[in-house]
């Protein structure tokens, strides 16, 4: 899911992008080839209008001259030349052609006889000399043929003048050809049709037969040879010109009646400009459009861009709260996370989120810090419990994007509320049972309608939050539990004994976090000896809180066997199974020789500070690997003798272990704070330790702490052991530490080690002469006395008598001031007593 | 319990044929009296008897009743039981203070003069045997 919101409107946008851009390039090919098409139509049409030109030239010139040929004719055939009456044709003719005017003819007309001699002409122009008709070939031509003729070429000229001769046969009445009737025409007459014809200003020519131009004004032709290759009607798109210069386009055609050749020359560049107009205008117009387009392609492009990173960014703020929710342990993780998520994600927004409460009877609020709305912190308060009533109540989404809407969609809404957002969002958070577990909303100080994406990823928090609240619940519940059963397992009460303090503190550490399989016990056997303990079970929850129990017990049901720490933590490491791990630290205390012995296996160090030097000392020595590495013939034990006013304190790692510092920087931090509290009992020590350690560590796992303090040497010892002979050298070493420590002379303590041998002596041959029992041995230091009192529960069996026995009594007597011996159905009492010096 | 259980200890000298010299050492009492008891049993057999107390920190009614009654043997036997007591104060000495022992036993401050007063013995012994 997390992929395809994030990564398929890139793709798809990215597929668009390319689709658009292909377009355009398929619509710049098609566009081009159509306007290239045009192009070359509009080439052809203006080809084709040219042609149409020439063939119109054509026809006018062969027009011009039928209407001149059709003029000769019927002049020919008027009563003056059809009589030959010279004197009346000469008439009629200057009629015609008068002098000095505008004749029908350009330049003349006269009438040849059959001879070849003009007899008759009327010439324009006064001063106009004698035409010159040297070439008088047509006369016979048209004599001969009795058909009309027009020059080939300009024949002769006329003052300064090509003419064109015209002749047509004249006949008599009875039809014979009586001689020639001919007429000169300027070809200059033909350029009045010029303008008619809109040919342009140049490129008309207009050439006799023999390839010389007729009609004047135009460009003299350079390369007549090209004429004489044209024949009939027809365009050359791309060829010479007349002017022999190259890229030019003829339109050509030959004119009927004088067989003349019209060619219309125009460079292409001039004939083809409007189609090539047309054609660029095209492109420019397809190029606009492809700038358009590009520029829409880009924005959208740029768009898609901005959405991806704005999805990116969502996408790192997705998975941080993942993170985040993944790691959180209690459902105030949970909302704080989401509320520092929904605070990033819409950093102008009040977040709040609401929570049930575990017993389902209100709401626990926690909201962004951020946005300077509500200005003060009452009116706040109001708009966070509103808001968040309001999303919780709802059970569905709330989307209001404008003020307005908040007050139809919500009546009875507060006002405060009202004052303060003008947009606002909640969804429930519900779980995927569909229980209702809180709800967050965003509130908005100005109109913010929230996009579709935003939404999504806000319904989307609301899931994840949900699913989180889930399993903290759940881990609430199991943590609740796993507490239960520890405090179950753990000593409510240390034994007390006399001249040592001895105190416990547990530490469940961080409430949302699963409980530890820390622990610590202290034992005191009946030969005054205190077992002492302190440990950890490696991981959390029920299983290192059973595996805990496990230990204890083994600690308990061995410490009343063994006097040796090193044997206690051989028989612990029997419950520790090869996948389990635990430390441990075991240790005896004698309060009368005030001997501490101790093993370690993989446990920190216990510190042990002088009491007067105030100097504190690692317990360095015996140490083993943990309980589940180590073999038990690794386990070693090692003893000190206390200093007077000793204090020893032992823990878990939990107190001196901070992530990121050496375990001796936690453990010289206990030292120096331990060392500057020698002065302190166990408990105000313990206090501190917690209150000054403690949240300088900062670590969330549990502690266990335990605080042995030397008071005094006590006043009493008070022991009782099994009537074993053997143990008695035990009793007597111990015993003697203790009255040396009480400050007995060297004869009181030797006289009294005595008595007491005598004394248990006596317990053991005749209280349990058959197997052992109990036998309990009270010495009692008052004020300059010393009392003692060695009991046995057996019943008195007098022995034979003999030279080895019964000197016991009387030593007894001879150390101490009195000696008393009880018997009764109890057992037999033993009482000495002896003033000190 | 190892370096407890080495406290009370014996060391047999034989001295010359005809005496033995039993040193106790550390603690004796009821529970290593029986263990004495058949090391002086086999000891003197044939011989007189020095019991060196010099090294000995601590003995009961039990030992100094075994003492005694081996004194009693061997003089009956006719041979000499004495002891050697250092000077110097301490347990034994106090003990034997207190318990007036010492007027039973012919006691030594050092094993030279014990010696010598055993072959003394054992030379007058020979001369009235």
């Amino acid at each position: 899911m997390e992929e395809v919101f994030a990564r398929g409107g890139i793709a798809y946008r990215r597929h668009l992008a390319m689709g658009a851009l292909l377009a355009v390039l398929l619509l710049v090919v098609v566009a081009g080839t159509l306007a290239w098409g045009q192009y070359q139509g509009a080439q052809r049409t203006a080809l084709g209008n040219e042609r149409a030109r020439a063939v119109l030239a054509g026809s006018v010139i062969d027009s011009y001259f039928g209407g001149e040929l059709a003029t000769l004719r019927s002049i020919a055939g008027s009563p003056p030349v059809v009589g030959r009456d010279t004197a009346s044709m000469q008439r009629y003719f200057t009629r015609l052609q008068p002098a000095g005017g505008h004749g029908l003819f350009g330049a003349g007309l006269a009438w040849i006889d059959r001879a070849g001699v003009a007899r008759v002409a009327a010439l324009r122009g006064a001063d106009a000399r004698h035409p010159d008709l040297s070439d008088r070939s047509f006369v016979s031509q048209v004599n001969a043929t009795g058909t009309p003729f027009v020059s080939e070429r300009t024949n002769g000229w006329f003052g300064r003048e090509h003419v064109i001769v015209m002749a047509m046969p004249t006949r008599d009445l009875r039809g014979h050809t009586t001689g020639v009737l001919a007429a000169a025409v300027r070809p200059q007459a033909l350029m009045i049709t010029r303008g008619a014809l809109d040919l342009g200003d140049s490129g008309l020519v207009i050439l006799d037969r023999e390839g010389r131009s007729v009609v004047g004004g135009f460009t003299r032709p350079k390369n007549l040879a090209l004429v004489r290759t044209l024949g009939g009607t027809g365009v050359r798109s791309d060829t010479v010109g007349l002017d022999g210069t190259s890229d030019h386009a003829l339109a050509y055609t030959t004119s009927a009646i004088p067989g003349w050749t019209i060619v219309i020359d125009r460079p292409r560049a001039v004939l083809f400009s409007d189609a090539r107009r047309g054609f660029f205008l095209e492109l420019a117009l397809v190029a606009a459009a492809v700038a358009i387009l590009l520029f829409l392609i880009a924005l959208i492009v740029l768009h898609g861009r901005r959405e991806a990173e704005r999805e990116r960014t969502r996408s790192r703020q997705r998975h941080e709260l993942s993170n985040i929710l993944g790691s959180a342990s209690l459902g105030s993780d949970v909302s704080d996370g989401l509320v520092a998520g929904l605070a990033e994600a819409f950093p102008d927004a009040l977040c709040i989120v609401a929570l049930e409460d575990a017993d389902h009877h209100g709401l626990t609020l926690s909201g962004s810090a951020e946005g300077a709305f509500p200005s003060t912190a009452a009116a706040r308060a109001i708009v966070v419990e509103q808001a968040a009533t309001l999303a919780y109540d709802s059970g569905a989404a709330i989307v209001i994007g404008k003020e307005p809407g908040l007050r139809s969609t919500l009546p009875g809404v507060h006002k405060a509320l009202l004052g303060a957002a003008h947009s606002f969002y909640a969804t429930p958070l519900v779980n995927r049972g569909g229980s209702r577990l809180g709800a967050l909303c965003l509130l908005f100080a100005h109109t913010h309608p929230l996009s579709e994406s935003e939404q999504a990823q806000v319904a989307w928090y609301a899931e994840q939050a949900a699913t989180a609240l889930d399993r903290t619940t759940a881990f609430e519940r199991e943590h609740e539990v796993a507490v239960r059963l520890q405090r179950s397992l753990l000593s409510e009460r240390l034994p007390e004994v006399e001249g040592v303090e001895l105190i416990g503190r547990y530490n469940a550490g961080g409430a949302g976090l699963e409980v530890g399989g820390d622990w610590y016990d202290a034992v005191r056997r009946s030969d005054g000896i205190v077992h002492v303990t302190v440990g950890d079970v490696a991981g959390h929850g029920v299983t290192a809180a059973v595996l805990m129990g496990q230990l204890r017990n083994a600690f308990r049901a061995h410490a009343y066997e063994h006097t040796s720490p090193a044997e206690l933590l051989r028989r612990m490491l029997r419950h520790v199974d090869e996948d389990e791990m635990a430390t441990a630290l075991c240790l005896t205390l004698d309060p009368y020789t005030q001997e501490l012995t101790y093993a370690s296996a993989g446990h920190p160090p216990s510190l042990l500070v002088d009491g007067d030097a105030a100097v504190v000392s690692r317990l360095g020595h015996a140490l083993a690997p943990p309980l589940g590495y180590v073999q038990a013939s690794a386990i070693r034990e090692a003893t000190v003798e206390l200093p007077a006013g000793a204090t020893l304190v032992a823990y878990t790692d939990g107190l001196v272990e901070r992530r990121g510092w050496s375990i001796d920087a936690g453990i010289d931090l206990l030292a120096s704070v331990v060392g500057s509290s020698a002065a302190l009992a166990a408990e105000p020590l313990a206090d501190r330790i917690f209150e000054e350690v403690a949240p300088h560590i900062g670590s969330h796992d549990d502690i266990a702490l335990l605080i042995v303090r030397l008071l005094e040497v006590p006043r009493r010892m008070d022991i009782e052991v099994p009537s074993d002979p053997a143990s008695m050298v035990t009793i007597r070493r111990r015993m003697r530490a203790w009255l040396e420590l009480r400050g007995l002379t060297d004869d009181e303590r030797d006289d009294t080690l005595l008595a007491v041998s005598e004394a248990c002596n006596n317990a053991i041959e005749h209280g349990y002469p058959l197997e052992p029992g109990p036998l309990r041995v009270l010495v009692e230091h008052g004020e300059g006395t010393l009392v003692i009192r060695v009991e046995d529960r057996g019943a008195w069996h007098p022995t034979s008598p003999s030279f080895e026995r019964g000197r016991g009594i009387p030593l007894m007597r001879a150390v101490m001031d009195t000696a008393e011996i009880e018997h009764d159905g109890r057992g037999t009492r033993v009482l000495l007593s002896r003033l000190l010096a | 319990m190892s370096k407890e259980r080495q406290i009370g200890t014996v060391r047999v000298e034989f001295a010359s044929k005809r005496t033995v010299v039993v040193a106790l050492i550390g603690e004796h009492d009821l529970d290593s009296r029986s263990a004495l008891r058949a090391t002086l049993a086999y000891a003197t057999e044939s011989r007189n008897l020095l019991v060196d107390l010099t090294a000995c920190t601590f003995i009961d009614s039990a030992v100094i009743s075994l003492l005694l009654a081996t004194q009693r043997r061997l003089e009956a036997a006719g041979r000499r039981a004495e002891l050697i007591v250092p000077p110097h104060p301490g347990y034994v000495t106090r003990l034997f203070e207190v318990t007036g022992i010492a007027s039973v036993f012919s006691v030594h401050s050092a094993r030279s003069t014990a010696l010598a007063s055993i072959a003394e013995f054992a030379l007058l012994g020979q001369k009235t045997a």
